[in-house]
């Protein structure tokens, strides 16, 4: 009787072996087929640019480089992959394209390790972090070579050793310790994107108001919370600090962050007062990039089950916690709860900012992941605890096929799977020779290469900037001046598909064929067009 | 030994009173008189007062020495030290400071730091202390006073034996106008301590004349914004206007108004006078003292030029947007060089000839966002033939153009600009894209720059020349300034080349496809090389009267190689003459002897008749004619030796004269007039169109060329029409999916192939619709055209394409495989409760 109103403290069932390899080895396997769908030739733009302000970092040997491209948000990316190119001797292209998807893997211990205080339990840590790999947002970030790699592993490490310094306040060395680590990791963190750690000390800020404002309410989430909100305000004004250290002295191409803010407001301003400017909807061209809208849920499905069902639950915890004045909340759990809720408004605001049509309709992309590391340890913490009467065998044979499944399409998503995405972004061998040989024979010229930048950050990743200053490119339209245009058997298979028409005009020359790719020069119209 | 010793100490004795010697200036002439003021302790004056005119009647300058004393027994004129003294100008004798300056000596150099008003009070703040003045004017912000400009003369002098050092270092702080550029610059400049220009002038021979004047913006600026980062003035000539209105020190001045002497109080003088101040560019004949200052604001206004950019005869100077840094080689963009020449040899310090030289460098990017491809010259060739001080010819020459390898050292920098020797002769030598050529026709019209009209257009440089777009950019060059003739080729592709016509008796473009001569009120000739000869043919003027009502006239004359035809609102004139299409050639006047002998040559040619008298420019060419009355001329067309014009004859027209025209075959009705050897009449037809497009093969999707044929069976031509092609597919409604513009010509077909890409597949309509101005639109026969459908792509058209065959089984392996480790995973970790309850128990 009392089982049933009060779980009673659970042992722990579950193995070291499957707590700590199985997710491991989950996401090797998901890493490796990342790099074999496209047999290692995948280029993306993120993936892309980093790759070529890792080597313009790498042959300055400056954070700062005195020309080339750089990242304006930080250098802890470059600084990493420069140390990895430099010990293992690898090229920077290799490094990105084969040996970080399986990096990815790594983040599974420190989410194992995070949602193992989150949840209290080894069970929850897995579940959690199964459920948190089986979002395709999340794996897509972790899986590709950019600094959300490392950033996501930090905003883990960093939580948790904010968790356990908060757990571990009264044992003064040990609490000394977590803190210092806490801030290592997080300067670590804003020096790898100055603008994610923003967010994260954002919702910190909404958790410690959240919090403070509850504790001010409710006597009880006083009591249960504690010194909470005093470590947070801490935590807050010494990242703060760190991030100001950062943008204006030690990194001051990060003060670009601020602009970016400045145009992220006066649009937001925009979209509320003036609907007639020039704001655009991001989520207006999600069904573009899949070959059916239902296609494009199925394959986001993980995503909705977990907001869906995350929601539900942390709902219900507010209601027995706040309003039932639950007494045996444990402040693991209020810290879960308040940092759901302070990643979710972060979440709401985004929706807006995208709409707005600021930062290219990205913060969304950026935050959810944020949001899907809180909603999947209330979710997993759930799980763990949750302990049907009846029907149990069949709830675990249902839930040990969906994971199976989901993890399927998440992947399906993670990897732009060619079948179902209309972003494509493998290349072929061919296709980079004839990048190759282009920018080899042509000078100051513009070349039309596709409807995107498929081809354009292939070559981005693999070569790195023309050197004889052409200009790879894709589009919708082939824009004047452009003399030449690329075309491959992959471009003929996507426009075909895409239902595009290639703008080679009929008369154009083709100056270059290897089976796979052709160069066509667009034939002059008058004797200034050469 | 101690004789050597005393030789020593007095050879040194005599060096270091050599090197000690003060600096004088040239004897001043706007102070009058001086006297010693204040004494100290022992007696001798603080400081030397001085009594002149240079802002009104009673100004003053006070000079205290630094660190030693002044001799009251001296002649004040022999005390004018500027090597460690201080002088305060006081513009009205009012007691307050306007100017300080702070002379002294830096290790070899001298130094002379400016002080003027920093905190908009109109003065500048000093203390006396114990007899010794001390500047107390700060900016905000700035914790300690702070100089605006300040002057170094490397060489340790100002003046030496009447001679002006003019090897200085410039620099300057806050927003003072000493670079040419736009306002907006000024505001960039903000005195804080880190100076914003640096002015460097060059005397290499040290006569006395600034051979170069090199100014940099030092400020932070965005990198792509278009300020002109780098003003070079360099002097080709050995000779200079001496330095004028001097306030002592030779570089020290006055802004316009006080120099001309405005009289009343000084604040009522120099406040809101709106008069302009010299400023930084020299005008002719002129060399104010640079350093100029407003007297009634106390503030230094302008550093105006030491060498001209503009106001002489042999210099040049280039305005780059593009950094040119020293020590170091750099190509400017812009205006580089900008030079004029003696051309008449006079030296009476007016250039006669002006050639603006612009260059990009290919992807330039402060011009057009960078979208040129290759490198732009856009070059403004303007000479004064008459020498009379009014520009009488230029040559627009707009072209791509090769890297500059030439180089030009300026002191420390290297320059890659086409060198001044070399330029005028280089640019006219030089192949042009496009030209254009414009004389001014009114006499007396000067700027310092040369002739404006028709450089260059956007849509010319930027975009019809970079390939960008394939549209002629005529519409930009339709119109012209009145006083002014143009004439242009865009296609032309060959170094400039002048003629001379019997016809007009006018210089013009040897290869001008048309022109314009705005005449203003005397109404607007236009005229064509219709042809395609390189010799223009055909004259058209058209007036204008306002009166009680307005009335247009309009008369066209148009020369072939056998006849010459004239028509106005009356009637035609036919004769038949061989007119010559030119008097004589000549390139562009690049040196004196050319231009010699392009003034000798039109010199020798008849006055040219007054714009708009064609029958006058006709007279000349005698032969047999005949006159028609009560007809009109349209659609004259020529090629070679034929001609071809519509004759439209009113009732009541009358033929007089040479039986040139079959008169019995001519009644009131349209003709077409047409000459291949002899003279034929044809009654005029309609155009009678037709259409047939050619059945090829086309694929949806897939860019095509529609092959349509447009035959015109009438005599009418058809002129700048609009074709458009509608199609029409299955089920669907009609759209037009291709047009473009042509002139199909009596008795005549065109062939035109037009793009177009079907969007889908299936049996199309295709119909040619032609629009004329004014006119129906006149449907052509249509024709059915089948679009082939695509092949469609499946699945595993794209497994194919994304990935070999080998690999295949192993990614559906591998899909399998982690969906089994992560159900196993859960599957393990998700237990029953009541299992876990056993467990505890």
């Amino acid at each position: 009787m009392q089982l049933k109103q009060q779980p009673a403290p659970l042992r722990d069932s579950s193995s070291g072996f499957w707590l700590w390899v199985g997710p491991l080895i989950y996401m090797l396997l998901v890493g490796v087929y990342f790099i074999a769908r496209t047999e290692g030739r995948w280029a993306e733009v993120d993936s892309a640019v980093f790759t070529e302000v890792t080597r313009v970092f790498i042959r300055d040997g400056r954070l700062l480089p005195t020309s080339g491209e750089l990242y304006p948000n930080g250098y802890g990316y470059q600084a990493i992959s420069a140390f990895v190119v430099t010990f293992t001797g690898l090229d920077v292209a290799s490094l990105q394209q084969l040996v970080y998807p399986l990096l990815a893997s790594c983040v599974a211990l420190v989410a194992l390790a995070l949602f193992h205080e989150l949840t209290g339990t080894r069970r929850g840590a897995v579940i959690a972090t199964m459920l948190l790999f089986t979002q395709p947002e999340f794996l897509f970030v972790i899986l590709r070579s950019s600094h959300e790699k490392f950033t996501r592993a930090l905003l883990l490490l960093c939580m948790l050793w904010l968790v356990r310094s908060i757990k571990l306040h009264d044992r003064p060395w040990l609490f000394a310790t977590h803190v210092g680590l806490f801030y290592l990791t997080a300067y670590t963190m804003i020096t790898n994107n100055n603008l994610l750690a923003h967010s994260f000390i954002a919702a910190i800020v909404v958790v410690l108001v959240l919090g403070w404002v509850l504790a001010r309410c409710r006597q009880h989430v006083r009591a249960q919370i504690g010194h909470l909100p005093r470590r947070l305000a801490y935590a807050t004004l010494v990242s703060l600090g760190l991030v100001y250290l950062f943008t204006f002295y030690a990194y001051p191409p990060a003060q670009h962050d601020l602009l970016v803010l400045h145009d992220m407001w006066e649009r937001v301003a925009a979209l509320f007062l003036d609907m007639e400017t020039r704001s655009t909807n991001a989520y207006a061209y999600v069904a573009l990039g899949w070959i059916s809208l239902q296609v494009y849920f199925l394959v986001s499905i993980a995503n909705w089950i977990v907001l869906g069902a995350s929601f539900v639950i942390w709902l219900g915890q507010a209601w027995r916690w706040l309003w039932r004045r639950d007494a045996t909340v444990s402040l693991t759990s209020w810290i879960l709860w308040l940092f759901y809720a302070g990643f979710a408004a972060q979440g709401a605001l985004s929706v807006v900012v995208d709409a707005s049509g600021s930062i290219g309709g990205n913060i969304q992309h950026r935050l959810f992941p944020s949001f899907s590391i809180f909603a999947c340890g209330v979710l997993g913490a759930w799980l763990a605890r949750w302990r049907p009467q009846r029907l149990a065998p069949l709830v675990r044979v249902g839930l040990s096929l969906g994971i199976g499944c989901v993890a399927v399409l998440s992947v399906l998503k993670a990897t732009n799977e060619p079948l179902l995405s209309n972003k494509w972004t493998f290349y072929k061998s061919g296709e980079l020779e004839a990048l190759r040989w282009s920018d080899r024979y042509l000078t100051n010229a513009d070349i039309w290469t596709e409807i995107d930048e498929r081809l354009q950050m292939a070559f981005l990743l693999r070569v790195g900037q023309s050197v004889n200053n052409n200009f790879f490119y894709g589009g919708a339209e082939v824009q004047p001046p452009t003399r030449y245009i690329l075309t491959t058997t992959v471009t003929q298979t996507r426009n075909r598909r895409l239902h595009h028409a290639l703008p080679v005009p009929p008369d154009a020359m083709r100056v270059y064929d290897n089976g796979e790719a052709q160069l066509y020069h667009v034939r002059p119209q008058t004797p200034y067009q050469r | 030994m101690s004789m050597r010793v005393f030789a020593s100490a007095a050879l040194l004795l005599l060096l270091s009173a050599l090197v000690l010697q003060p600096a004088y200036a040239a004897e001043p002439e706007v102070c009058t008189s001086g006297s010693y003021i204040g004494s100290d302790r022992n007696g001798r004056p603080e400081a030397l007062r001085l009594d002149c005119a240079y802002a009104t009647e009673r100004d003053s300058i006070t000079i205290y020495r630094r660190g030693d004393v002044l001799d009251s027994t001296v002649d004040w004129r022999q005390s004018l030290y500027m090597q460690q003294a201080l002088w305060i100008f006081d513009a009205g004798s009012d007691g307050s400071a306007n100017l300080i300056i702070d002379f002294r000596r830096e290790g070899r150099a001298l130094v002379a730091e400016l002080y003027d008003d920093l905190n908009d009070d109109g003065r500048v703040s000093f203390e006396i202390q114990q007899g010794r003045p001390t500047i107390t004017e700060r900016a905000q912000r700035m914790p300690r006073p702070a100089w605006s400009v300040r002057v170094a003369a490397p060489d340790g002098w100002w003046v030496k034996d009447g001679r002006i050092n003019f090897n200085l270092a410039i620099l300057v702080d806050g927003p003072v106008r000493a670079t040419f550029g736009p306002d907006i610059t000024y505001t960039k400049m903000v005195l804080d301590g880190q100076p914003d220009v640096s002015v460097d002038v060059t005397d290499p021979d040290n006569n006395g004349v600034p051979n170069t004047d090199v100014r940099r913006l030092l400020m932070d600026l965005p990198s792509l914004d278009g300020y002109y980062r780098s003003n070079i003035m360099v002097n080709e000539s050995d000779q200079d206007v001496p330095l004028q209105n001097s306030i002592v020190w030779p570089f020290l001045g006055s802004t316009f108004a006080a120099l001309r002497g405005y009289n009343p109080t000084v604040t009522e003088v120099f406040r809101g006078r709106g008069g302009r101040s010299y400023g930084i560019v020299r005008d002719y004949h002129e060399n104010p003292a640079p350093l100029q200052v407003e007297w009634g604001s106390s503030k230094i206004r302008y550093i105006g030029e030491f060498v001209a950019s503009r106001g002489g005869e042999q210099q040049w100077f280039s305005y780059s947007l593009a950094a040119t840094p020293p020590r170091a080689s750099s190509t400017p963009n812009f205006e580089s060089p900008f030079a004029f020449y003696d051309l008449a040899a006079d030296q009476d310090g007016i250039p006669e000839l002006s050639v603006r030289h612009v260059w990009y460098a290919p992807e330039d990017p402060f011009y057009a966002n960078g979208l040129v491809k290759h490198g732009l010259r856009i070059v403004r060739y303007s000479w004064d033939q008459d020498n009379n001080q009014s520009w009488d010819y230029k040559l627009g020459l707009i072209s791509s153009s090769p890297a500059i390898t030439d180089t030009v050292f300026i002191g420390p920098t290297t320059l890659n600009v086409l060198p001044y020797d070399r330029l005028a002769q280089h640019v006219v030598e030089q192949p042009s894209d496009a030209v254009t050529f414009v004389a001014q026709e009114t006499p007396n019209a000067w700027t310092s720059e040369g002739i404006y009209q028709w450089d260059d257009s956007p849509n010319l440089s930027s975009s019809y020349l970079a390939g960008v777009s394939t549209r002629i950019p005529n519409d930009d060059f339709a119109t012209i300034a009145a006083g002014f003739r143009g004439e242009i080729n865009l296609d032309y592709h060959q170094p400039p080349q002048l003629y001379f016509s019997p016809i007009d008796r006018k210089l013009h473009l040897l290869g001008a496809e048309r022109g314009i001569w705005n005449s203003g009120t005397k109404g607007e000739l236009r005229y064509r090389d219709i042809d395609r000869d390189g010799y223009l043919d055909q004259w058209s003027h058209t007036q204008v009267l306002t009166t009680s009502e307005t009335i247009t006239r309009s008369s066209q004359l148009n020369i072939s190689r056998s006849h010459l035809i004239y028509s106005d609102m009356d009637g035609i004139v036919l004769r038949q003459a061989a007119v010559p299409v030119q008097s004589w050639a000549v390139t562009p006047p690049a040196t004196h002897a050319e231009w010699q002998r392009l003034g000798a040559a039109l010199d020798r040619e008849e006055p040219a008749p007054v714009p708009g008298d064609l029958t006058a420019m006709a007279a000349p060419f005698v032969g047999p004619e005949q006159r028609i009355s009560g007809a009109t001329l349209r659609d004259y067309r020529a090629t070679g030796e034929q001609f071809r014009f519509v004759l439209d004859l009113q009732p009541g027209f009358k033929i007089t004269g040479a039986a040139l025209l079959d008169r019995r075959s001519l009644a009131p009705g349209s003709y077409v007039i047409s000459y291949d050897g002899q003279l034929r009449v044809t009654p005029l037809t309609p155009p009678a169109l037709s259409a047939t497009l050619a059945d090829a093969p086309l694929t949806e999707l897939e860019p095509n060329l529609l092959k349509l044929t447009i035959r015109n069976d009438g005599l009418e031509d058809v002129s700048d029409a609009l074709i458009e092609v509608w199609a029409q597919p299955p089920a669907g409604t009609a759209t037009v999916v291709t047009s473009d513009t042509v002139s199909v010509l009596g008795q005549q077909a065109l062939t035109i192939k037009l793009p177009w890409t079907p969007r889908r597949a299936g049996a199309w309509t295709l119909t040619p619709t032609l629009r004329q101005p004014d006119q129906q639109p006149l449907s052509l026969q249509s024709a059915q055209q089948t679009v082939l459908p695509q092949q469609p792509i499946d699945a595993g058209r794209v497994i194919a394409t994304s990935t070999s065959a080998r690999m295949r089984p192993m990614l559906v392996t591998g899909l399998a495989l982690f969906a089994l480790v992560a159900a196993l995973i859960m599957w393990q970790q998700w237990v029953r409760y009541d299992r876990e309850v056993e467990s505890c128990s």
